[in-house]
């Protein structure tokens, strides 16, 4: 009886054994953030033409206090706010890229100086607004959602999410702390629900009726009307982008950088060059709706209709604002001492 | 000798991720804690918590007991259905009938208020936690000398006077035991208050953790989190001194019985049809329907290793903790009460009480030097953490089962295998085993049926190109998807249904054994 035991935890444990130290000899380790089903066709591709195999975790959050706690554990960080890498570069968490074809096909505004990290792919922060309560002349900046017309019309998701930080702290890089400040007391005192749940979950609120205005990624608009259960809330809504007559709208960059650690850097910058590609490109492009780097690349037909009731924003080139991603990381403490201050998520 | 070093090595694993939230909580400086977080927002993290899991243990305790009275005190048509099934909720993980019923809410949206609040997280955990409630105090009932009862009727007490003043003064310690339970899991909660948007402390830990990057701060909040129920447990011990939990009568004879008249029949069964149908029919059908409706477009392919890698995980950690609970019960069987080792099982099932989270991001941290010992790296990239996070977290459910078992076999029969010469393996194997094998039996189920709902850890230390059905779940359910992991979700409900359904059998077996 017990030698039976014992003979079947070892088998268990060859089991895992196997499981897990089965490695084939060309692997690519990547860490990230983004949505496990946007990334896995590109990866996927990327294994079947070239035969290196991308092993990915997919880590919703906390990606960076993982690489810090484990900066072994990949070759390279992809994530959907490009200023974490920024802070990873702080840490000493990253290590420059060498590959000329890298530096050759970046534009300069893409790109880390030092080349760090850099930029795969953008999209906007928008205002996504109810197609039958709200006319798109009723819009025009982010700060006119904090004005009495809108109190108790305008929903947003949680402040602490990476998205809505790293908007806040671009604002604050803007136009200084005590403005932004302002601004997100202001949001907060318009605000129709306490924030919660997702960006597309805003979108459905407007859908519901529950608000009518909420700041939501441009890329959305495109995944939802592409997902049967989502179109309805899709097409409830417009994408509004503001601030079009005033520095421009505020974008989130998606990034890609080699860890330190990496022992891997020649596959590992393989596959980087891959993702800046016109294949990758086009595919960030035409099927997440996002903005590629590449600004001679067709936009998908979703976004060249975003913003068509704006007559600044032609065939859905917007005007955007960039902010340096040192700038952003800069104001996050106090960003997120606004937030507990004001219990922001807590309505 | 030899058992105070064991137990003391097995402590010290067992502490390790709480002495490294102690370590981060106390290391960044010898300020007060708190000082750096705005008071309203530890107050309202707080209150959310404690009221969550106020309407959460009120809603579970009033089901669990109901149920608990009605299927041991009265006799009606369909009663030992609903005696197993009544525990079936267990088979469903909190956010997955949470994430149905938001989905469902939203879907006629123009009729509801929503669920998406405090109170609406408070059914939810009151309608899937319940059955803790109700096994905890069946079993009690169940074991209640018959004697005390007749002696109550002698005595000329009403049936209302014997209820309240010696069936449930008695069964105050299983009442306790299942508040603590339902606490720990509320308290520990991440996937279903996430969902529904309710920030209790847990989220407070994530945003501080992982938006903030200030893990001293973190840290002194999952202190906070352990500590309240760890108060709790505190409590019940000083309670529990002169009330022992299993008072096995020296014969054990079945409870009487009341036959309920046709109306009144009809009445509990219905009642009783409640909890069944929120906590398990209604979001089981549901979920039917979603998955039907997906077949199409449901991306099979994972659904076989997904439910592989839930199996592994939920099987090697049963394993596991029944071997360590018979280890540690036969280092505390022989040593005197409030010894060393009696100290180290205590603090050792108080791990419960150390939110998932915590003990996840601990780990986390705690092994990132295997990743430079070239041997032990597969430790790391492997299940392993996760199997040992599970097993530090949960081995109070086999630890516990397995306790109500030995306490049933009398030391007599030991001190007789003594005289007989037998070693103490033949003891082990041969009179013990047999014995326990229903508490065993008890255990494993639990330990198996908690382990596949595991979310929050997996989410935290999920190795590379890894996934479970919990894992896969959720990811659709943040991206507002659920239909289409509905198959995924029906799967990990049916792999605890049959062990769920059986729970209810082996607590019978166990009582007949005494
Ligand atoms: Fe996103």
């Amino acid at each position: 009886m017990s030698k039976r035991i014992i003979t079947g935890v070892l088998i268990l444990v060859q089991i895992v054994l196997i499981l897990s130290c089965s490695t084939p000899p060309k692997e690519v380790r990547v860490i990230t953030d983004r949505t496990e089903s946007h990334l896995t066709p590109l990866m996927e591709y990327y294994t079947k033409k070239t035969g290196t195999k991308i092993n990915a975790v997919f880590v919703e959050k906390g990606l960076l206090p993982r690489l810090e706690a484990r900066p072994q554990e990949a070759d390279i960080v992809i994530t959907s706010t490009i200023n974490l890498l920024e802070t990873a570069r702080s840490k000493d968490l990253l290590q420059a890229f060498t590959s000329s074809r890298l530096k050759q096909k970046l534009p300069a505004s893409f790109r880390d100086p030092e080349n760090y990290y850099f930029t795969t792919s953008y999209r906007a922060r928008a205002i996504y607004y109810s197609k039958d309560r709200v006319k798109a002349e009723e819009l025009s900046t982010y700060e006119d959602l904090t004005s009495p017309k809108w109190k108790g019309r305008v929903c947003i998701r949680s402040g602490y999410h990476e998205y809505n930080l790293c908007l806040f702290s671009q604002m604050a890089a803007t136009m200084g702390f005590e403005k932004t400040r302002s601004f997100v007391e202001g949001l907060h005192a318009n605000l129709a629900l306490p924030p919660k749940d997702n960006d597309r979950a805003q979108v459905r609120a407007i859908y519901e009726g529950k608000c009518d205005v909420a700041i939501v990624n441009s890329y959305y608009m495109g995944i939802m009307l592409s997902t049967e259960d989502q179109r309805d809330w899709g097409l409830s809504a417009k994408v509004f982008f503001p601030n079009q007559n005033d520095g421009g709208t505020y974008i989130l960059q998606s990034g890609a950088a080699l860890t330190k650690a990496t022992e891997n850097k020649k596959e590992a910058e393989k596959f980087l060059e891959f993702l800046v590609d016109d294949y990758a490109q086009q595919y960030m492009g035409n099927t997440l709706y996002e903005y590629p780097i590449n600004d001679k690349l067709p936009l998908s037909d979703v976004n060249k209709s975003l913003g068509d009731e704006q007559k600044e924003v032609v065939d859905g080139k917007f005007k955007i604002h960039f902010v340096p991603l040192k700038e952003i990381e800069k104001y996050r403490p106090e960003i997120i001492k606004v937030l507990d201050e004001i219990n922001f998520d807590n309505k | 000798m030899k058992k105070t070093v064991y137990g003391f090595i097995i402590l010290l694993i067992f502490l390790l991720p709480v002495l490294y939230i102690v370590y981060e909580a106390l290391s960044s400086s010898f300020s007060l804690p708190f000082l750096n977080i705005p008071c309203s927002i530890l107050v309202s993290l707080l209150s959310n918590t404690l009221l969550v899991s106020i309407i959460g243990i009120f809603f579970a305790f009033i089901t669990g007991l109901g149920c608990a009275v009605a299927v041991v005190y009265y006799e009606f048509p369909g009663r030992s259905f609903f005696e197993a099934a009544l525990c079936l909720p267990l088979a469903f993980p909190p956010y997955i009938v949470a994430a149905v019923y938001k989905e469902m809410t939203h879907q006629y949206y123009q009729f509801g208020a929503g669920i998406e609040n405090i109170w609406g997280a408070g059914l939810i955990f009151g309608f899937t936690l319940y059955p803790y409630f109700y096994l905890l105090l069946k079993t009690t009932f169940q074991n209640q000398s018959v004697i005390y009862i007749e002696t109550g009727k002698s005595l000329g007490l009403h049936y209302r006077q014997r209820l309240f003043k010696i069936i449930f003064p008695m069964a105050k310690p299983a009442m306790f035991l299942g508040l603590l339970l339902v606490i720990m899991e509320i308290i520990s909660d991440y996937g279903t208050v996430q969902i529904l948007g309710v920030r209790t402390i847990t989220a407070g830990i994530y945003d501080t953790w992982f938006s903030m990057f200030n893990q001293h701060l973190a840290a002194q909040l999952s202190l906070v989190a352990y500590v309240i129920p760890l108060l709790f447990l505190f409590i019940w011990t000083l309670f529990s001194r002169n009330a022992s939990f299993y008072n096995p009568p020296n014969r054990w004879t079945p409870v009487k019985k009341n036959t309920l008249a046709a109306g009144q029949a009809i009445l509990s069964v219905c009642l009783l049809s409640i909890p069944l149908l929120a906590g398990f029919i209604i979001p089981f059908s549901i979920l039917v329907s979603w998955a039907i409706e997906k077949l199409k477009i449901t991306n099979t392919a994972f659904l076989f290793s997904n439910l592989f890698n839930t199996v592994i995980l939920a099987f090697i950690v049963t394993l596991a903790s029944i071997i360590i609970s018979m280890f540690l019960h036969y280092l505390k069987r022989n040593s005197r009460p409030h010894s060393f080792i009696h100290a180290v099982c205590w603090i050792i099932c108080a791990q419960y009480a150390v939110p998932g989270i915590v003990i996840g991001i601990a780990l986390l941290f705690l092994t990132s030097a295997f990743y430079t010992f070239p041997g032990t790296r597969w430790l790391v990239s492997s299940i392993f953490l996760i199997v040992f996070a599970c097993i530090i977290r949960y081995l109070c459910f086999s630890f516990f089962s397995i306790e109500s078992g030995m306490k049933r076999i009398s030391s007599r029969l030991d001190e007789l295998t003594r005289i007989l010469r037998k070693k103490s393996i033949y003891r082990i194997m041969h009179i013990h085993l047999p014995l326990l094998k229903p508490s065993i039996m008890i255990g494993c189920i639990f330990t198996f049926i908690i382990v596949a709902k595991e979310l929050t850890m997996s989410l935290v230390l999920q190795p590379f190109h890894y996934s479970s059905l919990s894992l896969r779940i959720f990811s659709y359910t943040r991206i507002g998807m659920i239909k289409n992991s509905a198959l995924f979700a029906i799967v990990l409900v049916l792999l605890s249904i049959y062990p769920v359904f059986s729970l209810s059998r082996w607590f019978n077996v166990q009582e007949s054994i005494s």
